[in-house]
């Protein structure tokens, strides 16, 4: 038996390096044209008063930032009522003073002319959104991680807090480190209390939330935690699905990414992006030097 | 659409005529005759041959075994030339005197391996000219394991998408495509037992050791009406009943897993037993490693099958089977993953005259998978779900004469479906539910005059959801989302929630052979489907993870009808025999399920608001040119089809592509393979695969935009409008068989295999991603499963 062993052996590892070939690789593929469609992104908070980016689509080769829309009116509305017309601060950026109050139903609404280069005349404008609740952010803090593989021993971030009684709070966090936001699709992070509802995270009744680590030392890190509405979410979900695909069998199908915005105009016709509005709690820690 | 409830009364009738035709005649036939019954098996171990064809030279006529090696030939008293076939066996030509109803067994011995070209006769069993069997795919899995495999591995369903009409959307694909069907519409039965997921290695490889198969038959439409369940196809395995002669065994060491079985028998031509097992060693590429994150993990699958064969007398014997497979995924200390089928059967066959021969089974099959943390996590969670069915069988077969046969049978089955248990830290259950769905059945075989053969049935089934259990009642006006939930209904235990009753369940089967002459025909089958469990998926390829749900208040059994016309010829070239066919086919189906954008299929109480019925539709023709003898063997296969699937939904995010059909993610245009062995000398053989199928269709972007600071996301129009890169793959194999030892028992031999020889890069898929470095550059991205050649090498014994 032993040639058997000796030519299997020999075999498995050729196989094993020839395997490993296994591989993504870029290619080149003509896509056609396309015509710009509006891309409104906002949001508004209790904390931080409304900042809208007015964008347009691209042709997905195209390998430059998107087009802005500069000049165009943006306005904030109110229960029904216009409360602030929002100024352009750099180009495609505009910003208000208002912040988010509780049970108002804000929209917002964006107007470009004929003379727009890309859009012409238009109007759109988005759903209504409110704050949602959220008991935000109880403790965050780093601590030091040893013994417990895979993970490699070094400081981390630990979160803790409650989520109120009641199905159907949704969550997205947002993580800074070392005044850089961490903003890749990875890195969308958003979770529901489907199956919690009403724990309390804080290591007695469920264990803290680890987030990110091994750090380096003198690492500063700020994290956001907003309330957000069931459609926001599913929103979030949608984009973190459709921008980490990674080919592979568990994959789903490629889908449209519509949010809350609608053209007044032409009914039908797709407009992209999405207005929030949510209730954030921020918190910060640093990893001893 | 609308042409369809004219064709279902069009066959009802055409149905009923020919029952009419049938009943009448036969019993008169069957009067002036006697009968000689038994059963053809192999003469080395004693199991039965399915198909194998026991003919009366002088009469012309011929009966074939059942799945069980039993024949019964009905002749008038005199003395008869009787002639025993099967390919790949010596012929058995006998004298009998018959004066009186006999049983008499025939023993057949296999050709030696490297035969000479031989004509096969009219009649040599399964012979697709003159059978009643229409869109039949079989597989010799003597003949399979010289064909080039995939790291040696002798894979039963891999091979089957060699043939026409079989596919799959890529390499490492889970399940398999029928005539335009989807994946959870073929109905994978072994030994009578419904496997739910047939693939190992998440698609990579099947759950059938094939040391431990018989036979297998793949319908894809003409089906007989003892099958239903499913749409698109029945794929029916039997497992060996183990050599009841002498003890023996088989086995191999492969690249990616050994196997072994044994056989035997405990008590001679009485009681024997067939057990097998293999385990595959994947881990081992792991562990090879040096990285810590590679090297702790943990991927395997292993498999048990078992039979045991007992012949309690002349007209009894009792089969019990089972199957145990299970797939382990671990990530170190982190997540793990498991997943498998087991099922058992146990069968009763009794000969209750020479020409009745009645069966009685009892089925259980199981699926399960879990996954979660360790149990000593921090946070400890575990999901588990589960599809349990328990299923009576009994069927009457009726011999009443070499033109006519009869089958009348009754299945029940009893469903229980867990979709999901969480358990730990966080504890949450979804709501288990139970149906039942019993079916009867009446099928005939007949021949009419010279020319005409029948085989035509009727199916009628049923499906009962029982309580308890809640369901949600949506506003009518609206589309059906959580929004829209206007109350809900809750049922207790055994409460009928919803039933689809056996008028609403009808489905005929019917397939018609016209013989041109002895070696050509002409065939046309007709048959309706009806499915009332659904796969929940809609990823690439279904996953491990996903679930089956029943019909019931909200969702709505499937229902297909296909239509099928073919010519069959068998002829001679260079003396050799060789089949051909030429079949084209028409399916539609109702209700099939297509998912919403962006659907949240996961722990899902109302799953209903995350699916859209649709309406599918597939047609195409199906080519096949295949040489079972002789030193060269093989097949060339082409399919030119077409599957689509319509859904027109009456509310915003109802409607996929404007309302219009739009292809499968599983249609391919031109599906082309060649399959060729040739075996130089008793030591050697060589094969060659060579395959081409269109690519499969993908959705590209049709632009970018932006979120936030750092994201930019792809913008869609039209779901599948693009394909992705045509496929094709050159293989090579070579067997070398070493002489035995004398007086030896011990045989071995070598399997040397090239897989995908031109390395070419094949995609899975393509996707579009946001560059790694540089967030303003988006591109696409091809996945190609195998990036070059691979080489394998497996050593076979038997003993």
């Amino acid at each position: 038996m032993k040639p058997i062993f000796s030519v299997m052996r020999w075999a498995l590892g050729l196989t094993g390096i020839l395997s490993l070939a296994n591989c993504t690789d870029v290619i080149q593929v003509d896509l056609p044209d396309s015509e710009p469609l509006v891309v409104v992104d906002g949001r508004m908070t209790d904390l931080d008063p409304v900042r809208v980016k007015v964008t347009t689509t691209a042709n997905y080769f195209s390998q430059t930032q998107t087009p802005r829309i500069q000049g165009a009116r943006v306005s904030l509305w109110a229960d029904g009522v216009e409360v602030e017309v929002l100024q352009e601060d750099s180009a495609g950026y505009y910003s208000g003073n208002t912040l988010a109050q509780e049970s108002v139903n804000y929209f917002v609404r964006v107007e470009t002319d004929e003379n727009d280069p890309l859009l012409g005349s238009g109007t759109w404008e988005s759903l209504s959104e409110r704050l949602p609740r959220s008991l935000g952010i109880d403790s965050f803090y780093v601590g030091y991680l040893e013994n417990d593989p895979p993970f490699v021993d070094g400081w981390y971030t630990y979160f803790e807090f409650r989520d109120p009684l009641g199905v159907g709070d949704k969550y997205r966090l947002r993580r800074t480190r070392n005044d850089s936001i961490l903003d890749s699709p990875f890195d969308l992070s958003i979770f529901q209390d489907d199956f919690w509802d009403g724990r309390v995270f804080d290591n007695v009744d469920l264990p803290a939330i680890r987030l990110d680590g091994p750090l380096d030392s003198g690492t500063t890190f700020e994290l956001e935690m907003a309330g957000i509405s069931e459609r926001y979410f599913e929103y979030i979900a949608l984009l973190r699905e459709q921008t980490t695909q990674v080919g592979g069998t568990f994959d789903p199908p490629p889908a449209p990414l519509q949010g809350n915005i609608r053209d007044r105009v032409a009914a039908g016709k797709l407009a992209l992006g999405y207005f929030s509005v949510q209730r954030v709690s921020r918190a910060n820690a640093a990893v001893p030097e | 659409m609308s042409n369809f409830a004219p064709m279902k009364n069009r066959c009802s009738v055409l149905l009923a005529t020919l029952l009419g035709i049938a009943l009448l005649p036969a019993p008169v036939e069957a009067q002036s005759k006697i009968t000689m019954s038994g059963t053809v098996r192999e003469a080395k171990t004693g199991e039965g041959i399915i198909g194998a064809a026991v003919s009366c030279e002088e009469l012309k006529v011929a009966a074939t075994t059942n799945p069980y090696g039993f024949y019964s030939l009905s002749l008038p008293p005199g003395t008869w030339t009787i002639r025993v076939q099967f390919i790949g066996f010596q012929e058995q030509k006998v004298k009998i005197s018959l004066n009186q109803s006999a049983a008499r067994d025939f023993d057949l011995v296999e050709e030696t391996v490297f035969v000479n070209e031989i004509v096969v006769t009219e009649s040599a069993g399964d012979n697709p000219v003159r059978n009643t069997e229409m869109s039949v795919a079989k597989l010799n899995i003597k003949e399979i394991k010289k064909i080039p495999q995939l790291l040696g591995e002798v894979d039963v369903i891999r091979t089957l998408t060699l043939l026409p009409g079989v596919s799959t959307v890529g390499e490492g694909a889970n399940g398999f495509n029928v005539r335009g069907g989807n994946v959870d519409q073929n109905l994978i039965l072994l030994d009578e037992a419904p496997v739910f997921n047939s693939s190992h290695l998440l698609g990579f490889f099947s759950v059938f050791n094939p040391d431990a198969v018989k036979d297998l038959k793949l319908f894809k439409g003409g089906t007989p009406a003892e099958y239903g369940g499913r749409l698109s196809s029945v794929l029916d395995v039997r497992q060996k009943e183990g050599n009841n002669r002498d003890f023996s065994g088989r086995g191999g060491l492969g690249l990616l897993s050994s196997r072994l079985l044994l056989e035997g028998p405990v008590v001679k031509d009485k009681l024997s037993y067939m057990v097998a097992g293999r385990r595959s060693y994947a881990d081992i590429f792991l562990a090879l490693s040096n990285d810590p994150t590679i090297n702790r993990n943990v991927l395997y699958f292993y498999d048990f099958n078992a039979k045991m064969n007992w012949k309690i007398d002349d007209k009894n014997s009792l089969f019990a089977s089972g199957y145990y497979g299970k797939d382990v995924f671990g990530i170190d200390d982190l997540f793990s993953i498991d997943w498998g089928n087991s099922t058992t059967t146990l069968r009763w066959n009794s000969i209750l005259t020479d020409k009745l021969f009645f069966h009685l089974t009892g089925i259980y099959s199981d699926y399960q998978y879990s996954l979660g943390t360790p149990p000593d996590d921090d946070f400890v969670f575990r999901w588990n779900s589960r599809i349990q069915n328990t299923i009576g069988n009994a069927s009457l077969r009726w011999y009443s004469s070499p033109r006519f046969e009869a089958e009348f049978g009754v299945h029940n089955t009893y469903y229980v479906f867990d979709p999901a248990e969480i358990t730990g830290d966080i504890s949450t259950v979804l709501e288990r539910q139970i149906a039942l769905e019993p079916a009867m059945y009446l099928s005939v075989q007949q021949k009419v005059g010279l020319r005409w053969n029948f085989e035509y049935g009727l199916r009628s089934s049923a499906f009962y959801r029982l309580g308890p259990g809640t369901e949600e009642l949506y506003n009518p006006g609206e589309a059906r989302e959580d929004t829209s939930i206007v109350g809900s209904v809750t049922y207790e235990s055994g409460e009928l929630i919803k039933g689809f009753n056996f008028l609403d369940g009808l489905e005929p089967r019917f397939t018609a052979t016209y013989l041109l002459d002895e070696n050509q025909s002409l065939k046309l089958s007709y048959q309706r489907m009806r499915q009332y469990i659904h796969l929940i998926s809609n990823t690439t390829s279904p996953t491990p993870v996903d679930i089956w749900r029943p019909s019931g208040l909200h969702i709505d059994p499937a229902t297909s009808n296909q239509v099928a016309a073919g010519w069959f010829r068998n002829f001679l070239w260079k003396k050799a025999a060789m089949e051909f066919s030429l079949e084209a086919f028409y399916k539609d189906s109702r209700n099939v399920l297509d998912y919403k954008y962006g659907a949240e299929l996961l722990f899902k109480e109302n799953i209903e608001t995350e699916l859209l019925p649709g309406y599918a539709r597939s047609y195409g023709l199906e080519f096949l040119l295949r040489k079972n003898s002789g030193k060269l063997t093989g097949w060339v296969a082409y399919t030119l089809s077409r599957s689509e699937i319509q859904v027109a939904g009456l509310y915003e995010g109802e409607t996929i592509n404007e309302g219009n059909f739009y292809p499968t993610n599983y249609d391919k245009t031109h599906d082309l393979t060649i399959v060729a062995t040739y075996t130089f000398s008793p030591k050697w053989d060589v094969g060659a695969i060579f395959s081409f199928q269109t690519g499969r269709p993908a959705t590209y972007p049709s632009a970018r935009a932006e979120f936030e600071t750092g994201i930019t996301y792809p913008v869609y129009n039209n779901r599948n409008q693009d394909r992705i890169p045509n496929y094709h793959r050159l293989d090579l194999s070579a067997n070398w068989t070493p002489n035995p030892k004398p007086n030896g028992r011990w045989e071995s031999s070598w399997s040397f295999g090239f897989y995908n020889v031109y390395g070419r890069r094949n995609a899975f898929s393509v996707f579009p991603r946001q560059n790694e470095d540089n967030p303003q550059i988006t591109e696409l991205v091809r996945l190609s499963v195998f990036g070059g050649m691979i080489p394998s090498v497996t050593y076979n014994f038997k003993f």
